[in-house]
């Protein structure tokens, strides 16, 4: 065993952990970007700061309670003008715990990054040994150089895909899950054919407001996850292959000046 | 003799070294250097594309909300929303950072083996194999 102390000091601040569901690891966040993704979408900024469990909570809780608050009919009404059927839609009973809840997950996530790049700055400094890959019964993971354009437009085509591409796997097929309900439920597929064919009123009237209007913000943020997550991962790349070889060949012995 | 290979970072690269080290040369005679940008903070920096998501949602949920009373529906207005957003983003961000430029990242790691004149083709033959960027030779 060569050197306990180093031995603690990363057990303390580690940098990334590889399992079954992917590689989850600290990293720089720019803490208004984190706390715009969880004003989009509630969860969204704490998938960026890699907390999978609760950001899952908070977007199951986003679709629920959005829905029995009726609070996407109600911005459609407020955004045309309509300000006393916004009033009416909204279900008090529901509509104040959601907004508690919405901004809550906006500054809890703030707070988060902003304590996460300490964190990170710690792990960055201490750590001396990073994973490359991992075999597991039924998965291998491994840190890969990602394109992160890729990446974006996966997730764009289909939200989910861009997550499949950086082997997260659990929070890919979630989201294509969702997608699925969202485009099913709000007939966007439907309407967009009647569109092809030239018939704008009819394609409107076909759409069901409030599950069209979870689709910009869920396609924005799977585009915004897979991205970053790609840049992540080529970061965490470099710095894993720069110290491991930096170290195998730090005995060089070469003539250069014979 | 010695050979310079220029790389990026990628797999290949470890693939180059672990064959090198096949070919009986020893790990003595191999030095791996990497390359920092003129600026570090560079890597975290923000890149436009990700200030135009950003912008490009919230256009794309305001068209959608608002093309409900307009001519040309949701959909289009939505899509209209996030072009607009996205290059208002993409725009401001332009603007911000009109001074700051980027400086060209050309390569990541310097790899310099000595070989002997025999070994000498195998080893450069091995470094275009796995993705060399350039090499030089010194006799």
């Amino acid at each position: 065993m060569e050197g306990n102390e180093y031995m603690d000091i990363q057990v303390r601040h580690p940098l990334v952990k590889i399992s079954t569901f992917g590689i989850t690891q600290l990293k720089q966040q720019n803490p208004y970007m984190v706390a715009w993704w969880s004003a989009v979408f509630p969860g969204f900024g704490h998938y960026l700061l890699n907390q999978y469990t609760r950001a899952t909570f908070l977007t199951l809780g986003e679709v629920f309670l959005n829905t029995l608050a009726h609070i996407n009919e109600a911005m459609i009404y407020s955004f045309c003008g309509h300000f006393d059927r916004a009033t009416l839609v909204l279900e008090p009973r529901w509509a104040l715990g959601y907004l508690t809840i919405y901004l809550v997950a906006i500054a809890d996530s703030f707070r988060s990054a902003i304590y996460q790049n300490k964190l990170y700055h710690l792990a960055i400094l201490e750590h001396k040994k990073t994973p490359r890959m991992e075999i597991f019964p039924s998965e291998i993971q491994y840190i890969e150089r990602k394109s992160p354009i890729v990446g974006a437009l996966y997730s764009f085509f289909f939200p989910g895909l861009g997550q499949l591409y950086n082997h997260r796997f659990g929070l890919a097929f979630y989201g294509m899950f969702w997608w699925w309900v969202y485009m099913s439920l709000s007939k966007v597929h439907h309407a967009f054919l009647v569109l092809v064919h030239g018939h704008l009123h009819e394609s409107t009237t076909l759409l069901h407001p409030h599950w069209l209007l979870f689709m910009p913000s869920v396609l924005g943020g799977a585009v915004y996850h897979a991205y970053r997550t790609s840049v992540e991962h080529n970061h965490l790349f470099r710095i894993e292959q720069r110290r491991y070889l930096t170290k195998k060949y730090q005995h060089a012995k070469l003539q250069i000046f014979p | 003799m010695l050979v310079i290979g220029l790389f990026k970072q990628s797999i290949e690269l470890e693939q180059a070294l672990a064959e090198l080290e096949n070919k009986m040369i020893p790990k003595e005679h191999v030095l791996v250097t990497f390359m920092d940008k003129k600026n570090k903070e560079q890597e975290h920096r923000v890149h436009p594309f990700e200030i135009g998501m950003c912008f490009g949602t919230a256009g794309a949920v305001i068209g959608a909300t608002c093309g409900f009373a307009m001519t040309l529906g949701p959909i289009i207005w939505g899509l209209i929303g996030l072009i607009i957003g996205y290059w208002v983003g993409a725009g401001i961000h332009f603007l911000v950072h009109i001074r700051k430029k980027a400086s060209p990242f050309l390569h990541e790691v310097t790899v310099i083996v000595q070989c002997s004149k025999e070994q000498f083709l195998h080893v450069r033959e091995l470094f275009w194999e796995y993705g060399a960027l350039s090499i030089g030779e010194h006799q």
